[in-house]
């Protein structure tokens, strides 16, 4: 019998390190960023305590209420098919011809790239006179130059459609995850049985689905809330304000203002925004499990 | 498996290590650090320095650019935390007030810098004020400069020497006039000739008259809507008092502002996604022969529009000063040239101010100026009067920019700048698309800049 | 005959449509390496050239560049970086699974927020506290920062994997004499191992492709790929050389990913254990 560790002591072996390591690092940004949030503070200058004054002309100005019904819009539209999206192409891939690996592999690269290369390259795309998506949409017959991003809907809808193709692989990959742990001996009496299809992806499918869909819905809801990059690269808030996200609002405000006790400001609204939608979301989801 | 990460961890923390070591080693020996702007000059710039100025001198230069976006965010931050790090910052013109009002920048005019008896800079001797009161000097009155009135700020404290100096002017394809009949010699001269020349120039899907970045991010409409504004008359505020109202929604910066944006709404001589351009797509469409005119910086067509593998019209594309407009009283042509030029000056929590003072005396020198203009691919234009001529007989956009010199103008360089600008490029983008009218959209600028003003406290009293 | 008929049908339709579905996805990606390949005014002509000539003059540069130093750092700082969050997390997430504390749901959740946390709103404090440190512009700055993201993720990810594991093995396990530690390296951690493998791969995927930070926080020393990247915009947008240097980026990356695709696929079972 090797050494004994009692069980408090393991215990704080599990999580000490974790504890610790996460307190220490972010306790310092998040004290100082809420003591900024309270100040009128433009970068190395003046500095003005003002409490909730931030706080307030944030809330009162339209270009916050503006930022956030765009972010929604451009998150649960992003979410909500490639939800659909990926769970339709785990299925679709779900068999074991030869060469379907080797496309599993394929359409999982986009996930990989930089989300400034994944902007330009795009933008580049969908430009309205070289870009190869409005040629190919000419070949097909349709007007040649669609001026995709002085439109406020075409610009919204090029955002998620490059956020789907970054990302459905991804909601793809862990639904796959799902299916493949389905026993083999379950898959053999469906193929048997003659079942509606709603019966039987709700009775046989959707308990093994369940969890990496929440897996997945609950990481792109977080990081769709936060898009940046990619936005930024492609329509820079344009056309006018219509795409301007939360993260791209905080980054002007702080980075090309310099208002940093705003931007601070701005920072904390977010992330209570956030996690209010996403206990919102979790609570939501677990209770359509029970 | 505990250990092995274990292992990992102690590596790379001894890799560290050694690499700070490394570092710190490094800067023992006399070495200057730039916070430098990623132009093209900046590499040719590092060769010079390193080829010339640092065998004779035994400081070491590091020139650290980054790009252009990010730029004044590391310069502030740097600034804000009280760093030494840099010993030399660059800043556009307009960044300038920031820097000086939060203390970056040491004052030049002193006795251990330009009023030193050792000194081999004559700050009015030796360069075209245009282009240095604008950025060098600090606090000026644009207006006065636009007058040409430089003895008003003779004494003003100095704080920067011109880095690199450009300005926007007209570009145009020869090759796209011929196509249309017209004389690939004489470009327009007048913002109505401009008009009608685009027209004719217009066949689309893939020729079109003007190219402009109508983007409402950073600077780019603004750049394309003031030399118009200008020559109209028009003004963008009153720099006595911080005025807003009655310059900036003035009739003639109205009247300016509907032809500016007629040319995308009525005449449609600017492709369709003009609106969202910055300056990469006008490069390329200038470069492709999209578009037949464009106003461009200098030094950036200028250095790709002869190379065969970024430009399609090799030898076809012609510079001249922008279009103007004639002035009603006195019935003389106005015109007007943006303003692109970037200062460089001491930080002035550096730890090794007379080095840098060495360099920059180093860097504005004749010689030194001269080997950077010879050097194609620096994109150079020097701001020394006495290279003046010499620049200008090299046959490329030197002319145009020197030509250019006495009519060029700038925008705000005061510490809210940031903000007047989004909202000017805001309300102007807003009605070139034809969202508002142009009245709406620069009463509506007027409104929302007076406020910034009157909220800001270097504001003037009184 | 007609039923195996019909099922070859559905198959071959089936292929199409996966053949289909995947040219879709990879078609921006072809798109991506054929402009690195050619020269600016190739890449601006109408129409759009799928056959050209193409040159190597684009890679050549970005070779000769910053770029590769670059490179090298991203890979430093995201394999450190990972191996200490999943080496940190994974025990916290075994506690979490099996060793549960008074209010475990709070404190997941406050792990998660973490996560939460859009990157701007941290940069700048983060560059206060490394600069007061003096650890500006090195690796270690950017290991400790990312593993913040990195050890939140392990932890509610890893959780879900030791959740599997049937408890009937692990108390068999005691029986037999282990102690609560033993049972965790011995038992449980390797029935865990592909979970492991593809928390690792999402851990270094999620930090390789970081910009923000990595831009405020290094100037020249430990610049990584992503901001070296955007440093290809001298005259204008040099969309050869980052389309050549993101090509040159995901290479390693898609190498990993397909030597370790088995186990990203067996990882990501779920209950797949029994």
């Amino acid at each position: 019998m090797k050494g004994k560790v009692g069980e408090r002591g393991f215990r704080l072996i599990l999580y000490l390190p974790t504890l610790i390591f996460l307190i220490l690092m972010s306790i310092f940004p998040l004290i100082f960023s809420i003591y900024i949030s309270f100040f009128d503070y433009t970068l190395g200058q003046h500095m003005s305590f003002v409490g909730f004054g931030n706080y307030g002309s944030l809330l009162a100005g339209p270009p916050f209420w503006s930022a956030l019904k765009i972010t929604l819009q451009i998150a649960a539209l992003a979410v909500t098919i490639e939800i659909f999206l990926g769970i339709f192409i785990a299925f679709l891939f779900n068999t074991q011809t030869r060469g379907v690996n080797i496309c599993r592999m394929i359409i999982f690269i986009p996930m990989m790239l930089s989300p400034l290369v994944v902007g330009f390259l795009w933008k580049h795309m969908f430009d309205a006179i070289f870009g190869i998506i409005n040629y190919f949409f000419g070949l097909l017959g349709g007007p040649e130059t669609i001026s995709w991003f002085t439109n406020v809907r075409l610009a919204l809808l090029a955002i998620v459609i490059v956020d789907l193709w970054e990302w459905t692989p991804f909601v793809a990959l862990l639904a796959t995850a799902g299916l493949q742990a389905i026993p083999p001996n379950v898959m053999e009496t469906v193929r048997l049985e003659r079942t509606s299809l709603w019966l039987r992806f709700r009775v046989l499918y959707l308990p093994y689905l369940r969890f990496p869909l929440l897996v997945a819905v609950l990481i792109r809801s977080i990081d769709t809330l936060k898009i940046f990059d990619q936005v930024y690269v492609l329509t820079g808030g344009s056309p006018g304000e219509s795409t301007v996200t939360l993260s791209m609002y905080v980054y002007r405000l702080g980075f090309n203002f310099f208002y940093t006790g705003k931007a601070a400001a701005l920072s904390w609204l977010m992330a209570l925004i956030s996690v209010g939608l996403i206990t919102i979301l979790i609570r939501v989801l677990s209770q359509k499990s029970a | 498996m505990g250990k092995k990460w274990l292992s990992f961890l102690v590596m790379g923390i001894l890799v560290e290590a050694g690499l700070l070591g490394y570092t710190a080693a490094i800067s023992s020996a006399k070495t200057i650090r730039i916070l430098a702007l990623a132009w093209p000059q900046a590499p040719v710039e590092q060769e010079l320095a390193d080829k010339y100025f640092t065998p004779k001198t035994g400081i070491k230069v590091i020139i650290e650019a980054q790009p252009y976006t990010y730029n004044e965010q590391k310069a502030r931050q740097e600034v804000a935390a009280g760093s030494s790090y840099y010993d030399i910052y660059h800043y556009d013109s307009q960044w300038g007030g920031n820097y000086i009002v939060s203390g970056a920048l040491e004052r030049l005019d002193t006795k251990e810098y330009l009023l030193s008896p050792d000194s081999t800079v004559d700050f009015d001797r030796d360069f075209f004020p245009e282009l240095t009161y604008r950025s060098g000097k600090y606090p000026t009155i644009g207006a006065e400069l636009d007058k040409g009135n430089f003895q008003a700020f003779k004494d003003t404290a100095i704080y920067g020497l011109p880095w690199s100096q450009n300005c926007e002017v007209l570009f145009y394809n020869k090759t796209r006039f011929k196509e249309a009949g017209l004389d690939p010699e004489s470009p327009p001269d007048t913002w109505e000739e401009f008009r009608e020349y685009a027209i004719k120039l217009t066949n689309p899907p893939d020729r079109y008259g003007v190219g402009f970045s109508a983007s409402p991010a950073a600077d780019y409409i603004s750049m394309e809507f003031f030399p118009m504004m200008w020559s109209w008359g028009g003004a963008l505020w009153n720099p006595y008092d911080w005025t807003a109202e009655g310059y900036v929604n003035s009739p003639e910066t109205i009247a300016a502002l509907e032809f500016f944006s007629n040319l995308y709404l009525k005449d449609k001589v600017v492709p369709p996604d003009t609106p969202n351009w910055d300056m990469d797509p006008k490069l390329s469409a200038l470069l492709t022969g999209l578009v037949a005119m464009a106003p461009e910086w200098t030094p950036l067509l200028g250095a790709l529009m002869d190379d065969p593998k970024a430009s399609q019209h090799v030898g076809q594309i012609g510079m001249s000063v922008m279009p103007g407009k004639k002035d009603p009283a006195t019935g003389e042509i106005r015109r007007f040239h943006m303003y692109g030029c970037q200062g460089t000056g001491i930080n002035a929590r550096s730890k090794n101010k007379k080095e840098a003072w060495q360099y920059l005396q180093w860097l504005v020198s004749y010689d030194t100026q001269k080997a950077l203009t010879d050097n194609a691919a620096a994109a150079f234009v020097s701001g020394r009067r006495d290279l003046r001529y010499y620049a200008a007989g090299l046959n490329r956009w030197d002319k145009a920019f020197i030509d250019a010199i006495p009519t060029i103008r700038d925008f705000w360089n005061i510490p809210p700048y940031a903000e007047l600008l989004f909202i000017q490029n805001r309300e102007t983008n807003l009605a070139f698309m034809g969202a508002k009218s142009a009245a709406e959209a620069m009463n509506y600028a007027a409104k929302l800049q007076q406020a910034i003003y009157d909220a800001s406290p270097y504001k003037p009293k009184g | 005959m007609k039923a195996k008929m019909r099922r070859s049908l559905v198959s071959g339709t089936r292929m199409a449509a996966v053949i289909l579905v995947t040219i879709v996805f990879a078609f921006p990606l072809y798109w991506l390496f054929a402009t690195s390949l050619k020269t600016r005014v190739q890449i601006f002509t109408l129409p759009p050239k799928f056959i050209f000539i193409p040159t190597l003059e684009n890679y050549i540069q970005v070779v000769n560049s910053w770029f590769m130093g670059n490179l090298l750092n991203s890979f430093l700082v995201a394999a450190v970086s990972t191996v200490f969050s999943i080496a940190v997390g994974s025990l916290a997430a075994y506690g979490f699974s099996r060793h549960p504390l008074k209010g475990s749901d709070n404190i997941l959740f406050w792990i998660l927020s973490l996560r939460m946390l859009p990157p701007i709103a941290i940069v700048l404090p983060l560059y206060v506290l490394f600069r007061t440190l003096h650890l500006l512009d090195t690796h270690l700055a950017l290991i400790l920062i990312y593993s913040i993201f990195n050890i939140s993720f392990t932890v509610w990810f890893m959780k879900g994997f030791f959740d599997e594991i049937p408890r009937d093995i692990e108390e068999s396990a005691m029986l037999d004499g282990y102690g609560p530690l033993q049972v965790f390296y011995k038992v449980a951690l390797p029935l865990v191992r592909p979970g492991l493998m593809a928390t690792a791969i999402f851990c270094l995927i999620q930090t390789l492709i970081e910009f923000l930070i990595a831009l405020i926080l290094t100037n020249r020393i430990a610049v990584t790929a992503t901001v070296g990247m955007a440093k290809f915009q001298v005259l204008g947008v040099e969309w050869g050389q980052i389309t050549a240097a993101a090509a040159i980026f995901i290479l390693p990356i898609i190498v990993f990913t397909v030597l370790v695709r088995n186990q990203l696929i067996r990882g990501m079972a779920f209950g797949g254990l029994r």
